[in-house]
């Protein structure tokens, strides 16, 4: 493995290990802590990468090992308050419909928060890191159905707490 | 041809079925107004999830990678270029074997205790879920074992095979989350061959 072969992934991946911490850890600084300390990490184990995993599938791995391990070690004193996050607004919207997305979004991230680790662990990686249920499995370690079942599960959570707030309705199909 | 479960409509959606499974489901579609309305309903929360978690990502603010990256701590690590490194070459397979030639021989002394040796363990499996407390190294081999014997399990209770192969999909779906790809399919031959028979 050389060298500049890293760096390069290290440069490709960052952001998404970060948003991944972010995610997880629901703290800035803890992850940009936590992103800096993965890449630590990537870099003194450099000699343990075994060339048949996929090198970014061991980075995925080594990255949800170190944000496990943190937020055991560190229970977030001061946990982003999601409701006062930016609140990314579309300008030629209505009130109404800026409203309403307000609404979607903070419950969204309240339902992410209650769907079990494991649920949560691969919601987080389809949607917030673009991932394929199959390269989910081999991150994960785990069967490609048990993947699917745990999506499954966390998409049927989501829509029953989206059903119960009523707030499919009003969004039409396209 | 029966009603399309939850499931197999969220894998339609995001294109995780085979051609040939995709063809029926999309008749029965055609022909099913239950699972019309069912279909769009699954669409509409994939395009709300979507749009929701992009404005998430547009409101997080990224660090800059030079933060990231020059950190005291990290910095000698990029710079740490040993020269010995064909040293480490040759010494790091003679060491791995003298190891496993020590393990192996422990192996034989300690074979009455059965003792599970751990090698390699890089991913942490907690065994509270719902805690994040004990969190303990596994690898394949335990992982393997692991649903080998739940799968064991399954198939020596008479009842829960039972429930399994006769009773309703969403009950396996509990189950699934246990099961390898080669087991699901297993229990997915079992149950077509008992409802054809
Ligand atoms: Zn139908």
């Amino acid at each position: 493995m050389e060298r500049s072969e890293l760096n390069l992934l290290i440069q490709k991946n960052y952001k998404k290990i970060f948003l991944l911490s972010v995610k997880m850890l629901k703290n800035y600084e803890d992850a940009e802590d936590a992103t800096q300390e993965i890449f630590m990490k990537v870099y003194q184990n450099i000699d343990k990468f075994k060339q048949e995993s996929k090198l970014f599938t061991w980075l995925y791995r080594i990255a949800l090992n170190h944000i496990y391990n943190f937020s055991n070690k560190k229970r977030n004193v001061k946990n982003l308050n999601e409701k006062n996050q930016n609140f990314y607004i579309r300008t030629n919207e209505t009130p109404e419909k800026v409203l309403y997305e307000k609404e979607l979004y903070n419950k969204l991230n309240e339902i992410i928060e209650e769907l079990s680790p494991k649920q949560k662990e691969v919601f987080l990686l389809r949607y917030y890191n673009g991932l394929k249920f199959d390269e989910i499995a081999k991150i994960l370690k785990k069967s490609l159905g048990t993947i699917k079942s745990n999506y499954f599960f966390a998409m049927q959570k989501i829509k029953k707490e989206l059903e119960k707030e009523q707030l499919l309705e009003t969004k039409e199909v396209s | 041809m029966k009603c399309i479960t939850d499931k197999k409509l969220l894998d339609y959606l995001n294109g995780e079925v085979k051609s040939k499974q995709k063809g029926k489901i999309a008749r029965h579609i055609n022909k099913c107004e239950t699972c019309q309305r069912r279909l769009n309903e699954w669409k509409n929360v994939l395009n709300i999830t979507e749009d929701l978690v992009q404005t998430d990502k547009d409101s997080i603010k990224f660090p800059q990678f030079d933060t990231i990256i020059n950190k005291p701590q990290i910095e000698p690590f990029i710079s740490e270029e040993s020269s010995f490194s064909w040293l480490k070459y040759w010494l790091k397979p003679a060491i791995a074997t003298a190891a496993v030639a020590v393990l192996v021989l422990f192996a034989i002394i300690f074979v009455p205790l059965k003792e599970k040796v751990s090698v390699n363990p890089d991913y942490v499996v907690f065994e509270n879920e719902y805690k994040y407390t004990e969190a303990h190294l596994i690898d394949d081999e335990y992982i393997i074992a692991f649903e080998q014997s739940m799968l064991k399990e399954i198939y020596q209770d008479e009842e829960l095979r039972n429930k399994i192969l006769y009773g309703t999909w969403e009950y396996l779906y509990d189950i699934i989350d246990l099961l390898s790809d080669e087991d699901i399919k297993f229990f997915e031959n079992e149950i077509n061959k008992t409802k054809t028979t």
